[in-house]
């Protein structure tokens, strides 16, 4: 199935580009649609998502159809969902 | 009678075209001349955000900025002018403000906000516009939010991007809630144009205006994120954690 994932900040810089469509088996948790976004990716996106362990960093927020999760919830994707991967600014 | 101080004459033709918005009319221009809020800092975001505010008549301005103006400073920081390089950022911003509003009541401190004059700082004001370009000065504007039960509204920007969300105790999480752990990323120094820490700056400037007056509603909850690059706008629903370690165990 489907899912369309979308970058913010440092994390859309590191992926090069703002969304992109995800083929992904049926059952799929977003936890292991963040991990195939990072394997895809260059070495800079893991070190900002996956900086020393197989825990996203904490300061990364993802959301999954306008909505907030936490990646301590164990959420299954449903077909052509938007997922986002929103890292933190602070310009002002 | 509303309980607040009414409007002089010269404040009634000043304020004529917004006290025409229906649901705010002159009543809410009165809340807005009883409410003051703090400012800080004011550089690309926070010099539009007090511009905005001054214009529009809230009483009183708390503004906080350590440093001189620096050339660097001017593709943005639209209070601090030419003729001020090398003086306080914080008296070229009050001039501006005061040539603006000479009814505006303007607390001009030229400090940072930190942990430690935080809690003093915050106490003058009923609302908070964080516009620092740090996280720990944000987390010590967040904790006093919290403690002092005062809405904060956030916004930040970095390249052609903008975040912005309202936080008010009782009623949403804090800063925390949304970033627990100062992100490691994040570098002082950004890629920025004047024109978009502008448009978050005149949003952050609506939502204080919104708050202080009970006009619309502010982005409780949600946090609006948006990209000038392609002009893509997002309003997502964010969370309260429920083991939050500041709204969730300071709040009373
Ligand atoms: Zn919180």
């Amino acid at each position: 199935m489907k899912i369309v994932v979308e970058y913010t900040a440092q994390v859309k810089k590191a992926a090069g580009l703002s969304r992109e469509d995800f083929q992904v088996i049926e059952g799929c948790t977003l936890q292991e649609l963040v991990k195939q976004v990072a394997e895809k990716h260059d070495a800079t996106l893991k070190s900002i998502l996956f900086p020393d362990s197989e825990e996203l960093h904490p300061s990364i927020l993802l959301f999954v159809a306008d909505q907030q999760v936490l990646w301590s919830e164990s959420l299954t994707l449903q077909p052509d969902q938007v997922v986002m991967i929103l890292s933190p600014i602070s310009g002002g | 009678m509303s309980g607040f101080p009414p409007l002089t004459n010269e404040e009634r033709a000043v304020y004529e075209w917004q006290i025409w918005v229906p649901e705010f009319g002159e009543a809410g221009q009165e809340k807005l001349k009883d409410a003051s809020v703090l400012v800080s800092r004011c550089g690309g975001l926070g010099s539009v955000v007090a511009y905005e505010l001054a214009a529009a008549g809230v009483g009183k301005l708390v503004i906080a900025h350590a440093g001189n103006v620096k050339p660097s400073d001017l593709n943005r920081q639209l209070l601090m002018t030419h003729d001020w390089l090398g003086k306080p950022r914080v008296e070229s911003a009050e001039r501006r403000l005061k040539e603006l509003n000479p009814r505006l009541e303007i607390e001009a401190i030229p400090e940072n906000i930190c942990e430690e004059n935080a809690e003093k700082i915050v106490q003058k004001v009923d609302l908070i516009v964080d516009c620092a370009p740090l996280f720990p000065e944000r987390y010590a504007m967040n904790r006093q939010s919290v403690l002092q039960r005062k809405p904060l509204i956030e916004c930040a920007m970095y390249d052609l991007e903008a975040q912005l969300t309202t936080f008010i105790p009782g009623q949403t999480g804090c800063l925390a809630c949304l970033f627990p752990h100062d992100p490691p990323a994040w570098k002082r120094e950004f890629p920025v144009f004047g024109a978009v820490s502008g448009t978050v700056g005149c949003m952050a400037a609506m939502e204080a205006i919104k708050v202080l007056s009970g006009l619309g509603q502010p982005l409780a909850n949600q946090l609006l994120m948006f990209d000038l690059r392609d002009m893509t706008f997002h309003r997502n629903r964010i969370m309260q954690r429920t083991e939050c370690s500041v709204c969730k165990k300071l709040e009373i």
